[in-house]
C-alpha cells in the first residue's frame, strides 16, 4: 500500500469555457494534517467535491489510501470521512438516529460500544438524545466530526471546518485534529482563515483563481538563513541606528525611535548586532523577532503571483 | 441495501406529518361510516322485498297522476324500472354492510393515499438537497443508483403501508358500524349506469382498487422522478401535487380531441385510471384496451424510471 493517504493527480474541473480548477496536483500522508488555502471562491470546495465525487471530474484522478476513486469508489469512500461545507443532519431526527443513519452505512460493523465512544469523544453524550434542530452549531460540529471518524477512516476531509464556530470550539476542534492525526488519519482542511491554519496544519498547499500556486510549505522552519524581523529594545535608538549604519552597512534598518530598532536579520546576523550594541556600549534590554505568519508568507505568495501575471 | 431501506424508513418515521398522514386516513374512514350511516335508511326490519314492492306501487300511482311533466314523468319511470330489477336480480338496495360502506367510500379515499405518497416521494431526494444532507448522504461508500434505489424502494413499501392502512381501518370501522356482511353480496354495478349489471360487492372493492395501482404507481414515480429533478423540496412537491390534480382536467381535454388526434392516444393521462376497464362499458376512446392503456402505462413507467436514475448519477451535487 502507499503511504499516501490522499493521492491527487491533475485534478481539473471546467465548466463550459471557465476553468475552476486548474491541473491540481498533491500528496497527504498519514499523521499529516494538510491545510488547502485560498481566498473565497478560489476552487478549494471544488477540489473537495472531486475528492469526495459529489461533482465530476474534467479530469484527473483521486487515490484514497490506495483505492482509485473511479476504479473502486467504494473501496475509496469506505476510507473517507469528511464534512463537505456545514455540518448538516437530518434536524428533525435526535443526535443518536443521525449517527445511527451512519453508522448503518459505514463498510464495517460499528458496534453500540464505537458508537458511545464516539459520542463521549465529542462530548455530546448529554444531548445526544435531543434533536438537532435544537443543537448550536458548535454542536452540530461536533456531531459532524463524529460522523467522520465513526468508522475510523484513514483520510479525513474538513472544508471550512470552524466556520461559525466561537474560540473555545474551534480550540476544541484543533485538539481532535492533533489527536486523530497522531493516531494516523490524514487530513485534509480546507479553509481562508489563514491564522486559523497557521495553528491546525503541518503543511499547506496555496489555491488561486483553481491553481496551486505554492505547497508543502512546512510551518516550523528555524533554519538559520531565514530572515526575520528583530527590534532591539535600547537605551538610545538613534545612536543605535548610526552604529548599524557605519558597521553594518549591509543590514536593512526597518525603523527606530529613540528606545528601539528593528531591522531584518538572520539568527546569525542578530547575534552580531547584539555583541555590535555591546562593543559599543549601549544598553540592550530586550530582543524580540516577529515571526512571519503564515498569513504574510499568504499575501506574499498571492502578491507575487499578481506581479508576475499583470 | 437493506440498511439503506432502514435508514430511509427512519427518517420517515422520525417526522410528524407521516403520523398525521396515517392518522388522517383514520379519522376519514371514520367520519365517512359516520356520513354513511346517517345517510342510509333506517332498518324497518321489514322484508327488503315487501318494501320495495311497496315502492313500486307508489311510483305507479305517482305515474297515473295528471299534473306530472315528461322529466318527472322518465325520471320515476327510471326509479320503477331499477325497482323492479332489485326484485328480479334479488339485489337488496338497503343492503348496509362493511362492503357496501368500503365499496361506497374507501374506494374514494384512496386518493388521500395518493396525495400523500405523492407528497412523500416528490420530498425523498428533494428535501437531502433542501437541508444540505445529500452531500453527507453521497460521500459513503455505496453507488449514487444504490442509495436513490433504497429511496424508491422504500417509497413503495410506504405507499403500501399507507393503502394497507387504509384497506383495514375501512374493513374493521365497516364492521364496527355495519356489521360484518357477506363478501359476495350482489350490488348492481355503479360503474355501469344504467345497464342494470350486477355485480359481487367484494369482488367489486378489490377491482377498484387492484386496477387503481397502475396509475397510482405511475403517478408516485412521476413525484419521486420531480424529486430527484429540482432541489427546492417545495418546488418538486408543488409541480407534483399540481400534475396530480391536473390530471384529470388534461384527461379531459385529451379525450375531447383524441378523435381528431391519433397521437393523442400516446399521452398518458387518459391511461392513468384503468378503472373504467372494469364493467367494460366505459370506453375512453375507439379502440382501447386493458391491455393497450396497461403497455402505455408500463412504457411510460420505465422512462420516467430510466430518466431519474440517469440524471441522478450524473448530477453535480453543488448546494
Amino acid at each position: 500500500m502507499s503511504d499516501a493517504v490522499l493521492k491527487v493527480q491533475s485534478l481539473t474541473k471546467k465548466i463550459g469555457n471557465a476553468t475552476i480548477v486548474d491541473n491540481v496536483s498533491f500528496e497527504i500522508k498519514n499523521n499529516e494534517i494538510f491545510g488547502l488555502l485560498g481566498p473565497n471562491g478560489a476552487g478549494k470546495t471544488t477540489i473537495i467535491r472531486m475528492i469526495t465525487g459529489l461533482i465530476n471530474r474534467t479530469g484527473g484522478s483521486v487515490m484514497i489510501n490506495g483505492n482509485d476513486l473511479d476504479k473502486d469508489f467504494e473501496g475509496a469512500m469506505s476510507q473517507l470521512g469528511a464534512i463537505v461545507e456545514n455540518p448538516e443532519f437530518y434536524k428533525y431526527m435526535t443526535g443518536r438516529k443521525n449517527i445511527l443513519h451512519y453508522a448503518r452505512m459505514s463498510p464495517n460493523d460499528i458496534s453500540n460500544e464505537r458508537i458511545e465512544e464516539v459520542i463521549k469523544l465529542v462530548k455530546l453524550d448529554h444531548a445526544i438524545d435531543k434533536k438537532v434542530k435544537t443543537y448550536s452549531l458548535g454542536m452540530r460540529q461536533r456531531l459532524g466530526v463524529a460522523q467522520a471518524i465513526l468508522h475510523k477512516p484513514s483520510l479525513l476531509i474538513f472544508d471550512e471546518p470552524t466556520n461559525g464556530l466561537d474560540p473555545q470550539g474551534i480550540r476544541e476542534f484543533r485538539d481532535y485534529l492533533k489527536v486523530l492525526a497522531s493516531e494516523g488519519v490524514g487530513i485534509l482542511i480546507s479553509s481562508h482563515l489563514l491564522s486559523e491554519m497557521q495553528l491546525m496544519c503541518d503543511s499547506f498547499a496555496v489555491i488561486e483563481k483553481g491553481k496551486l500556486i505554492h505547497t508543502k510549505e512546512h510551518m516550523v522552519d528555524e533554519k538559520t538563513e531565514t530572515i526575520h524581523q528583530v527590534s532591539f529594545a535600547v537605551n538610545d535608538g538613534s545612536l543605535a541606528n548610526k552604529i548599524l549604519q557605519e558597521q553594518y552597512a549591509d543590514i536593512s534598518i526597518l525603523k527606530f525611535d529613540a528606545n528601539t530598532i528593528s531591522v531584518s536579520a538572520t539568527r546569525e546576523q542578530t547575534a552580531q548586532i547584539n555583541r555590535l550594541f555591546n562593543g559599543n556600549e549601549l544598553d540592550v534590554y530586550e530582543i524580540g523577532i516577529t515571526r512571519k505568519s503564515l498569513e504574510d508568507k499568504f499575501f506574499e505568495i498571492t502578491e507575487q503571483e499578481m506581479r508576475e501575471s499583470v | 441495501m437493506i440498511s439503506l431501506v432502514k435508514n430511509e424508513w427512519m427518517k420517515i418515521f422520525s417526522k410528524a406529518s407521516t403520523y398525521i398522514f396515517i392518522a388522517f386516513l383514520l379519522v376519514a374512514a371514520l367520519g365517512t361510516a359516520i356520513i354513511d350511516m346517517k345517510l342510509s335508511p333506517e332498518q324497518s326490519g321489514k322484508d327488503w322485498k315487501q318494501e320495495v314492492k311497496a315502492d313500486i306501487q307508489e311510483q305507479e300511482k305517482a305515474l297515473k297522476a295528471k299534473d306530472i311533466g315528461d322529466d318527472e314523468k322518465a325520471a320515476i319511470m327510471e326509479e320503477m324500472e331499477t325497482n323492479k330489477q332489485y326484485l328480479a336480480k334479488n339485489i337488496n338496495p338497503d343492503l348496509s354492510t362493511n362492503w357496501t360502506y368500503m365499496a361506497e367510500w374507501t374506494v374514494t379515499l384512496t386518493s388521500f393515499v395518493t396525495l400523500f405518497v405523492v407528497i412523500v416521494c416528490s420530498s425523498m431526494v428533494s428535501s437531502e438537497f433542501s437541508d444540505g444532507t445529500i452531500k453527507q448522504l453521497l460521500i459513503r461508500p455505496y453507488k449514487r443508483w444504490k442509495i436513490l434505489l433504497s429511496k424508491y424502494i422504500t417509497s413503495l413499501l410506504f405507499a403500501a403501508l399507507l393503502l394497507v392502512s387504509l384497506l383495514i381501518f375501512s374493513y374493521l370501522i365497516g364492521i364496527l358500524f355495519f356489521g360484518n356482511g357477506s363478501y359476495s353480496d350482489k350490488m348492481l354495478d355503479p360503474t355501469a349506469y344504467g345497464s342494470f349489471s350486477t355485480v359481487v360487492v367484494g369482488t367489486y372493492v378489490v377491482d377498484m382498487i387492484v386496477y387503481w395501482i397502475p396509475g397510482f404507481l405511475v403517478i408516485m414515480t412521476i413525484a419521486f422522478m420531480l424529486s430527484t429533478l429540482f432541489k427546492n423540496q417545495a418546488l418538486a412537491v408543488g409541480i407534483s401535487i399540481f400534475i396530480l390534480f391536473a390530471s384529470t382536467t388534461l384527461n379531459m381535454i385529451i379525450q375531447s380531441f383524441i378523435g381528431k388526434y391519433e397521437w393523442l392516444k400516446f399521452v398518458l393521462f387518459p391511461h392513468l385510471d384503468l378503472r373504467g376497464y372494469i364493467s367494460g362499458t366505459m370506453e375512453m376512446f375507439d379502440g382501447a384496451t386493458l391491455g393497450f392503456s396497461m403497455s402505455i402505462l408500463v412504457v411510460y413507467y420505465f422512462i420516467f424510471l430510466a430518466l431519474t436514475f440517469f440524471v441522478f448519477q450524473k448530477k453535480d451535487i453543488t448546494n
